[in-house]
């Protein structure tokens, strides 16, 4: 990479330097692991990210809050700070400086910035299928399996389109092992009540 | 007054900015890029207006990667690695773990144990083949690469190319209607050699001359038909025993036998696939055997005595032929698609 963007492209499967003629349609093959690639080039591979030197502040002009020799350019959408081009972060039309995008990023509530997530639905899949295999360990796990359900049910556990399916089948799985276990700690018992009256 | 935020994330010093009373800029609202029943948990990508997003799953936990049109550098479509190493131990486990069964538990054992072990080694030749073919034919075959000036990531498309083209165009599509289209011409330099690309970020219209177009035989489809006259061959065998049917069989079978020399006959050139001759020359060894089996063994080894020849012979016999025929079928399956991705044979052209 270069100030102006890319002069080289990688191979994605050997990391060599792809020769120009991927540009072409069907491609060309890589020299050092022969896989063939075809490439497609946009303009954002040449832009230049070089910062101006007009954007230093003379007297009467606002400057930047994190960067106060520098013009700012625009306000943050959430905080109002005055941001110069290099604290301002364009998010999907917005201004945004760096401090609040830490702020969203730890906001359960804010999606648009969230950087990974947790899939509480598998895990309680997994705890109300895999330990009932082995029949004994599911009279723990499925309470808890169940609890995960129950508490966590209305969590986001994916910012991309994701179904409840796993949540609602864990909750039915781990419902019937716990009802399986009561009958089985009831009649165990009836069975041996009998016994020590007979 | 000045605080540098990059310093406050790293030290954990408090933000100025306590807590998100409003979210400045609605959830972009995804829809996936590939869409198939059957994915494999891969990164997958999901489209939205301003960018693609990357997701990552590990386990039960994900991580995004969200690469905006605008800077979308550039596209990279690749055929996937083929994990050869991993397809050859499947298939020696397909062509081996039944087949081992049922040798194993042969007659010597009692009647029971021996429907026992046949049975077993049936279902677990059974599953293996499922599983393998499940894990072969389903695994996406083309990638696309989506670079940045800062990052990249790789998104497995699908099985067929022509298919992965179409995820491929959509994403062109995407990123340049959302970048301004190169600035003519621009010098696309490396250390071998230098290509131009015009304003529609393809280079100059290339004029193809004489394209060599590879001879189309019908080695391949010829290869297809007999091994399904194995199978055939081989339900046949079940189905017709002590029927009046039971010539249908035989005239298969002959078809079948007769089949597998021309097939031998034809595929020399070192470019078949190895899979596939070696399921016509297991066939043919199996065929080979059974009748040194039944010619010689019986007679001068006394295999009869222990049960080796008669029904269980023609069962072992079939369930081999059942077993090769299928491999057969699936090692030209993956033939057919890894053609796609094989380099296409050179061409020439005005430029070079």
């Amino acid at each position: 990479m270069t100030e102006t963007g890319i002069a080289v492209i990688a191979c994605p499967r050997c990391g060599h330097e792809l020769p120009p003629e991927t540009v072409r349609p069907g491609g060309a093959a890589c020299y050092n692991c022969e896989t063939r690639v075809e490439t497609t080039v946009f303009s954002a591979a040449f832009r230049s990210h070089s910062v101006p030197r007009d954007l230093l502040i003379e007297s009467g002009e606002a400057g930047c809050f994190f960067h106060p020799d520098r013009i700012a350019v625009s306000p943050c959408s959430h905080c109002g700070r005055f941001l110069c081009n290099l604290c301002l972060i364009d998010w999907s039309g917005s201004s945004l400086c760096i401090a609040c995008i830490e702020v969203f990023q730890k906001a359960p509530q804010s999606s648009f910035l969230s950087a990974d997530r947790f899939h509480f639905d598998s895990l309680a899949l997994a705890l109300a299928t895999v330990p009932a295999l082995l029949i004994s360990p599911s009279i723990v796990s499925a309470p808890l399996a169940l609890g995960m359900v129950l508490f966590t049910f209305r969590k986001q556990t994916s910012i991309a389109p994701r179904y409840k399916w796993r949540f609602i089948l864990a909750g039915v799985l781990a419902f019937l092992q716990i009802a399986g276990w009561i009958w089985l700690l009831v009649y165990g018992f009836a069975q041996a009540t009998r016994r020590t009256g007979s | 007054m000045t605080s540098d935020p990059i310093a406050s994330l790293t030290t954990g010093a408090a933000s100025p900015v306590s807590t998100p009373d409003a979210v400045p800029v609605a959830a972009p609202k995804y829809r996936r890029l590939v869409r198939q029943w059957w994915r494999w948990k891969f990164d997958e990508a999901w489209l939205a207006a301003d960018h693609v997003l990357i997701v990552r799953t590990r386990f039960f936990s994900e991580r995004y990667l969200r690469l905006y049109w605008a800077d979308i550098a550039a596209l990279l479509f690749f055929p996937a690695a083929q994990n050869r190493g991993i397809a050859l131990i499947g298939e020696i486990i397909c062509l081996v773990a039944g087949p081992a069964l049922i040798l194993l538990g042969g007659p010597a054992g009692g009647r029971t144990f021996f429907t026992a072990s046949r049975v077993a080694g049936l279902s677990i030749a059974g599953t293996s083949i499922v599983l393998y073919s499940v894990w072969r034919f389903t695994r996406r075959r083309w990638n696309v690469e989506v670079l940045t000036l800062t990052g990249r990531a790789v998104v497995p498309l699908a099985i067929r190319r022509p298919r992965s083209e179409r995820y491929v165009d959509l994403l062109r599509q995407n990123v340049e209607s959302a970048q301004p289209p190169v600035e003519a011409p621009v010098e696309l330099l490396t250390e071998q050699s230098t290509i131009q690309i015009d304003a529609a970020g393809q280079p100059p219209p290339t004029a193809f001359l004489g394209a060599v177009t590879p001879e189309k035989r019908p080695i391949v489809a010829l290869h297809a038909a007999v091994f399904l006259l194995g199978i055939v061959t081989s339900a046949l065998s079940y189905l017709t025993a002590g029927s009046p049917w039971y010539p249908l069989f035989i005239f298969s079978a002959v078809l079948f036998y007769l089949g597998l020399p021309v097939l031998f006959f034809l595929q020399q050139g070192p470019e078949f696939p190895f899979a596939v001759r070696c399921a016509a020359v297991l066939n043919m060894s199996i065929g080979a055997a059974a009748l040194l089996g039944v010619s010689t063994g019986y007679t001068l080894f006394r295999l009869a005595a222990f049960g080796f020849a008669g029904p269980r012979m023609d069962n072992l016999v079939n369930v081999l032929r059942l077993i090769c025929c299928l491999f057969g079928i699936m090692s030209l399956w993956k033939y057919r698609i890894d053609r796609e991705a094989s380099p296409t044979p050179p061409q020439r052209t005005l430029l070079s």
